[in-house]
């Protein structure tokens, strides 16, 4: 080898790293600013800018946590798995100091993985708290988990996720579970926490998120995070962390939850009641907003369009006079006799053998509008197809409607929301809070007459809101007979025969036993007949009637789910069928709209 | 802390007894058997260069001649090549390590969780951790690359012309290099005190209203709450008439209050933080199951099985006998308990109260006229050592009676120096957690001072066997290669219990091994999943180690054996080398509890051996490459 073709060699060389480090300048270009604005930079920095997925576009950019990234030189995967098993150890061993430090060197090396803030948040706010005995000791771990999700949101500033888990363990662990007495008094004396919080949302300022005592409530002040959530989601189009539905129901519910923690607790002033209309405002607010769903179209959830099913239906039997009629008389005259015994049977008294007949005959009668429009007048057959294909897809709008009602018990809450706020209402969860009282403190008599005295109230709430019973027994009514039973063991007393709530004892969701001396109970309605379906949001009974519009009687096919007068439906029209996800009118405050801040 | 292997007393570590060889046999052994591998190896070695004969003469004169120059060492060659050895380091600039710690502390701040419930494990975790990590690494950087650039540059002539022995030139490097490191490590150890003594001192405010006046047992004191400082605040209680008050403990420390005018002010510093090293005095734990018998304490559950549990409002108890109960071992009129135990309930029940257990002194003699002290009921405090002083004078109650009298601790319960402790949980279907090192007394205590350079003194002896490994095996390997060995056996040295753990798992689960030779020593938990071949394959195949291999058996057995023979050489090895992490003694210092004197003379001696036998080990090699030269 002479000098020569050694020296060209290099050239060679240095000529081919030249050639190679020129796309690499062209894709990895720097974005920056310049006199005359920024310059997008190569396309590496074109596409992260495109994405969002610059730190700076990401959350608050942490020098400890991009100093420890550069230090792993690339291996912050491996050196994050290293902390998880590490953290698992710490945990396994109840050090649980340690698994702090591993699971915050963790975050910090992998800021921007939001499975890890999700997922070891619950490990501190959940399974490391309840580990330890002293209740003190397990709020201070669920607040450690608090604080973790907080860190997490501040590097992932558009992780609707984060924030909205941030309220659930605001309200859900410090509000819900079986410390929750101790956790509220802790949450709400706690100063220092309420001084961290208020760096990321008005606490200290704000009387909106205080309770009768004007101190911050846990419930109040994670409804700010869901809202902080909510933001996200309505003003940047981020996609929300889970179901749109389930995710913007969390802060009404937060108000709800409020109410019922401070009525719980023994506040039975104008402020609770004011409290359930902010949860009832909030709530049909929540029903005035448009939901995308998996089915392809939006929703309201507020929206009932049963009354516009009928007239389209009056208008279809207008434009062809009696062929409803014809069609179900046909329908009828195919039924055999056990069909029609069958069909003519409360469901309540039906036989198990009667059950097959029932089903076929139900299947015989059933038609739809548009087996109506086939059968109208030539001439306005046209015009008949139309109304029926308008009837089917408001049918189809009202069972989606109807079946998302159900999941957040939409038409439960709305309606307890506006009972809880009634004087009576408030009277009687008094009385049964101050016959609790009295029985704790040993003045048996005493909380016998409260209880007797909430009974009779309680009696003339249920008969007014049948739809509520059972939900409201399940709820708590159940544990207040059984309070009672124990309380009447203990005066050597026996369930009075006029017993107010004697339909009630004894039902399965009362989770008191029949007293032999009361009458077997049986399902009231609103009629005070007995129902087949009683109508209310459980999904065992959520059978609308308006998913079946074309029923033999459409005059009978009264929706279960129609509003109580004072429930208020939504006057703002119904959503088109099927509104694009993206549009967003529910924005725009309509003029009956009220906010919930509107509420003093 | 975690107490899960038994401190011997030096004696006892030392010699032979029951079922342990004890560490001087094994010493003895393991440097008959090096012995005997280097005559073997060292005549392989000669026998290719000179043949046969001429080979086992020249390695032949090499072991005779070995004795005197091993006695010939001179004091002032080895200090001279210790200097060289200095300054090579100090001109490689390995002060730069230095440099580095002190760039760790100062962006510490950044790492370090400020809001930690425990703050001085932290910083002393932190300080520890880092300081062992970067002395390791120039230790492993300064000795693997001294000798083979010596060699490479032939700069190892102007030496080897001289009147120096090849022991000198080793155990020379090894003490020079120490020396540096020493030096580093003593001013690493001082930043570090002033680093974790500054940063976990600290003070608090007093606001007025935030203190009212109360009159608690007769005596008029004042309660309230400090101001929020240092991400904590405290609870206190001033005595108007004492003039002192005390805070409670939060983040592992307390402090004391005085009065000056009529403004509350922290006396001092913190009271525990940095901790001092408690002397804990250790019993030995057994169990009584629910219905009183001998028995075990039960499992609830959960994947550690450090603790067991006993079942409340039963006769299950958890009985701790110890030796040593004395006025002598317990001058202050007393004996200070102290308890680390965790609860366990089996139903919420009420929330807001502690569980309550209670405490029973028991003279071990069944037919002591007072055999037992009456129950002392406590609340259990967890993840914090619960304090229970109990007096010298004691109500108990004598066989013979039926009231309680008052005795004395020592002279009555514990005439003979035994004291057994019993403790049960007094509420029904719940539990409480223990392990043997969760109830002691706290004999005495030693200064934070003290305990922090005990820690450091481990790190000083980990640097020293590195420095040895790494000066050895550069003696006949080039200095990467000498390096990456060193790392090898330092990571075998850190991973001992992990290798015992994998090889005694796949030996026993040999049926013809098993039959053979029975179970392996050390073994500690097994590690399913197999050695490295198996695991490879896992790995590559993506299946866990719950399931099958699914390959034929004989490929599977070929697996085995391969992986048993690789395993069994880093057991070998393992059971050579030193158990790094039992030299790593941070946890002590960090939790606040003393480093026993037994504990540093054992490792001292561990270290002393290897650096012996390293030297003559290296001093053979380097005889063995001149001979070559």
């Amino acid at each position: 080898m002479n000098l020569g073709s050694s020296f060209w060699r290099k050239i060679v060389y240095a000529a081919s790293i030249g050639v190679l480090l020129f796309p690499l300048f062209i894709l990895g270009q720097p974005a920056s600013m310049g006199p005359e604005g920024r310059r997008p930079g190569g396309k590496l920095a074109q596409l992260r800018h495109q994405h969002k997925l610059s730190q700076a576009n990401l959350g608050d950019i942490d020098p400890a946590s991009e100093s420890m990234r550069l230090a792993s030189l690339g291996m912050s995967g491996v050196a994050a798995t290293v902390l998880w098993n590490q953290a698992q150890h710490y945990k396994n061993e109840h050090n649980f100091d340690k698994m702090a430090v591993a699971i915050k060197q963790m975050s910090k090396i992998q800021p921007n993985y939001i499975a890890v803030w999700d997922f070891q948040a619950h490990n501190l706010g959940y399974n490391v708290s309840v580990e330890f005995d002293n209740y003190k000791h397990r709020y201070h771990w669920v607040k450690k988990g608090i604080d973790f999700l907080i860190d997490g949101t501040r590097h992932n500033a558009e992780s609707p996720k984060l924030l909205s888990k941030t309220g659930w363990y605001m309200g859900q662990k410090i509000g819900r579970s079986d410390e929750k007495r101790p956790f509220r008094v802790l949450f709400r004396n706690d100063f220092e926490f309420h001084r961290r919080l208020d760096e990321e949302v008005d606490v200290l300022s704000n009387n909106k998120i205080r309770g009768p005592d004007a101190s911050p409530d846990n419930w109040l002040v994670g409804r700010l995070f869901h809202l902080r959530a909510q933001s996200l989601v309505d003003d940047l189009g981020v996609r929300p962390a889970n179901s749109p539905l389930i995710f913007h129901k969390d802060a009404p519910m937060s108000l709800m939850n409020f109410s019922k923690a401070i009525e719980a607790e023994g506040n039975f002033s104008d402020f609770t009641m004011r409290a359930w209309e902010r949860a009832a405002v909030a709530w049909k607010n929540f029903g005035r907003r448009q939901l995308p769903t998996s089915y392809g179209m939006t929703i309201r959830l507020g929206d009932d369009v049963s009354h516009e099913i009928r007239e389209m239906q009056m208008e279809l039997d207008s434009i062809a006079p009696g062929v409803r009629k014809n069609l179900v008389a046909e329908r009828e005259a195919s039924l055999t006799e056990a069909e029609r015994k069958a069909l003519a049977t409360p469901r309540e008294q039906m036989q198990d053998d009667m059950y097959e007949a029932y089903m076929a005959g139900a299947q015989k009668m059933h038609y739809s509008e548009e087996d109506v429009a086939n059968r109208a007048p030539n001439d306005v057959r046209r015009k008949a197809l139309r109304i029926a294909e308008e009837i089917a897809a408001k049918t189809e709008y009202a069972s989606r409607v109807s079946q998302s009602q159900d999941t957040v018990a939409y038409r439960y809450w709305l309606m307890r929301a506006e009972l809880e706020q009634t004087p009576q209402m408030t009277k009687a969860r008094e009385l049964i809070f101050n016959a609790k009282q009295s029985m704790d403190e040993a003045h048996l008599e005493e909380a016998k007459e409260l209880y007797d005295e909430s009974w009779g109230i309680w009696a003339k709430v249920l008969a007014e809101n049948p739809v509520l019973r059972d939900e409201l027994a399940e709820d708590d009514l159940s544990s207040h007979l059984k309070q009672y039973t124990v309380l009447l063991r203990q005066l050597d007393e026996e369930f009075p025969l006029d017993f107010p709530l004697k339909q009630f004892v004894g039902m399965p969701s009362s989770g008191v036993e029949q007293p032999p001396a009361l009458p077997t109970p049986t399902r009231i309605t609103p009629a005070g007949a007995p129902d087949a379906a009683p109508s209310t949001d459980k999904p065992a009974d959520a059978k609308p009637a308006d998913a079946k519009p074309a029923d033999a009687k459409p005059a009978d096919a009264k929706p279960a789910d129609t509003k109580p007068a004072d429930a208020k439906p939504a006057a703002d029209k119904p959503a088109a069928d099927k509104q694009p996800a993206d549009k967003k009118p529910a924005d725009k405050k309509p003029a009956d709209k009220k906010d919930v801040d509107d509420i003093p | 802390m975690i107490v899960d292997y038994e401190i011997q007393s030096l004696w006892e570590w030392l010699l032979p007894s029951l079922g342990k060889n004890g560490a001087l046999l094994e010493f003895v052994f393991m440097a008959a058997v090096i012995c005997l591998l280097g005559v073997i190896v060292g005549y392989l070695g000669s026998a290719l260069r000179h043949g046969f004969n001429e080979g086992f003469y020249r390695m032949a004169a090499v072991v005779v001649n070995a004795p005197a120059d091993l006695l010939r060492i001179g004091f002032g060659r080895v200090l001279a090549m210790a200097m060289l050895a200095a300054q090579e380091a100090i001109r490689k600039k390995i002060l730069i390590v230095f440099g580095i710690f002190v760039l760790f502390l100062l962006v510490a701040g950044w790492y370090l969780d400020q809001e930690s419930d425990r703050p001085a494990e932290i910083y002393l975790s932190f300080v520890l951790t880092s300081t062992n990590f970067l002395i390791v690494v120039m230790a492993l950087f300064i000795s693997a690359f001294s000798l083979p650039n010596d060699i490479k540059n032939r700069t190892i002539y102007t030496i080897v012309t001289k009147p120096v022995l090849p022991s000198e030139i080793v155990i020379g490097r090894i003490l020079g290099f120490t020396a540096v490191g020493t030096v580093m490590l003593a001013m690493m150890g001082g930043v570090s005190y002033l680093f974790v003594v500054r940063g976990l001192s600290h003070r608090h405010e007093f606001v007025a209203e935030n203190a009212a006046a109360e009159i608690v047992e007769g005596k008029v004191v004042e309660k309230g709450k400090t101001e929020h400082s240092n991400h904590h605040s405290h609870e206190f209680t001033f005595d108007e008439k004492e003039g002192i008050g005390v805070t409670d403990s939060v983040m592992q420390h307390t402090h004391i209050i005085e009065k000056a005018g009529d403004e509350f002010v922290i006396a001092g510093s913190p009271e525990g933080l940095p901790p001092s090293g408690r002397v804990p005095h250790f019993g030995k734990l057994r169990f009584l199951n629910r219905a009183g018998a001998e028995g075990d304490g039960v499992n609830v559950g959960y994947e550690w099985t450090y603790r067991k549990y006993i079942e409340g409002g039963t006769l299950a108890a958890a009985i701790w006998t110890f030796d040593g109960i004395n006025e002598r071992n317990f001058p202050k009129g007393g004996l200070p308990l102290e308890l680390n135990l965790t609860v366990f309930r089996t139903h919420k029940g009420d929330i807001e109260k502690t569980i309550v257990g209670e405490i029973i002194l028991q003279n071990p003699d069944p037919n002591a006229a007072i055999r037992r002290s009456t129950p002392i009921t406590f609340s259990v405090k967890e993840y914090q050592s619960d304090q229970q002083f109990i007096p010298r004078k004691i109500p108990a109650v004598r066989l013979d009676e039926s009231t309680p009298i008052d005795v004395d601790l020592f002279d009555d319960l514990a005439p003979d120096g035994k004291l057994e402790v019993i403790v049960r949980c007094a509420e029904r279907a719940q539990y409480f957690g223990m392990a043997q090192a969760d109830v002691y007394f706290k004999a005495s205590e030693t200064w934070f001072i003290v305990n922090f350079f005990k820690a450091y003194a481990g790190i000083w002896m980990q640097m020293l066997i590195v420095i040895c490994l790494g000066v050895t095996l550069s003696t006949f390997l080039s200095g990467p290669v000498a390096m990456m060995a060193t790392i090898s056996t330092l990571a075998m040295g850190v991973f001992t219990r992990f290798i015992a753990g994998i090889f005694g798992e796949q030996f026993e689960a040999n049926p013809f091994l098993a039959r053979l030779f029975g179970t392996v020593p050390d073994k500690g938990v097994g590690i399913p999943g197999g050695g490295p071949i198996e695991s490879l394959i896992r790995v590559v195949t993506q299946k866990n180690v719950s399931i099958d291999l699914e390959l034929h058996p004989l490929i599977t057995a070929a697996i085995s054996w391969i992986d048993l023979f690789l395993m069994g050489v880093l057991y070998i090895f393992t059971q050579i080398l030193p158990d790094f992490r039992q030299l790593n003694r941070a946890d002590n210092v960090a939790t606040g509890f003393d480093i026993p004197m037994t504990l540093m003379t054992q490792h001292s001696l561990i270290t002393l051996s290897f650096f012996v036998m390293l030297s003559i080990v290296g001093y053979f090699i380097l005889k063995t490459r001149e001979i070559a030269a």
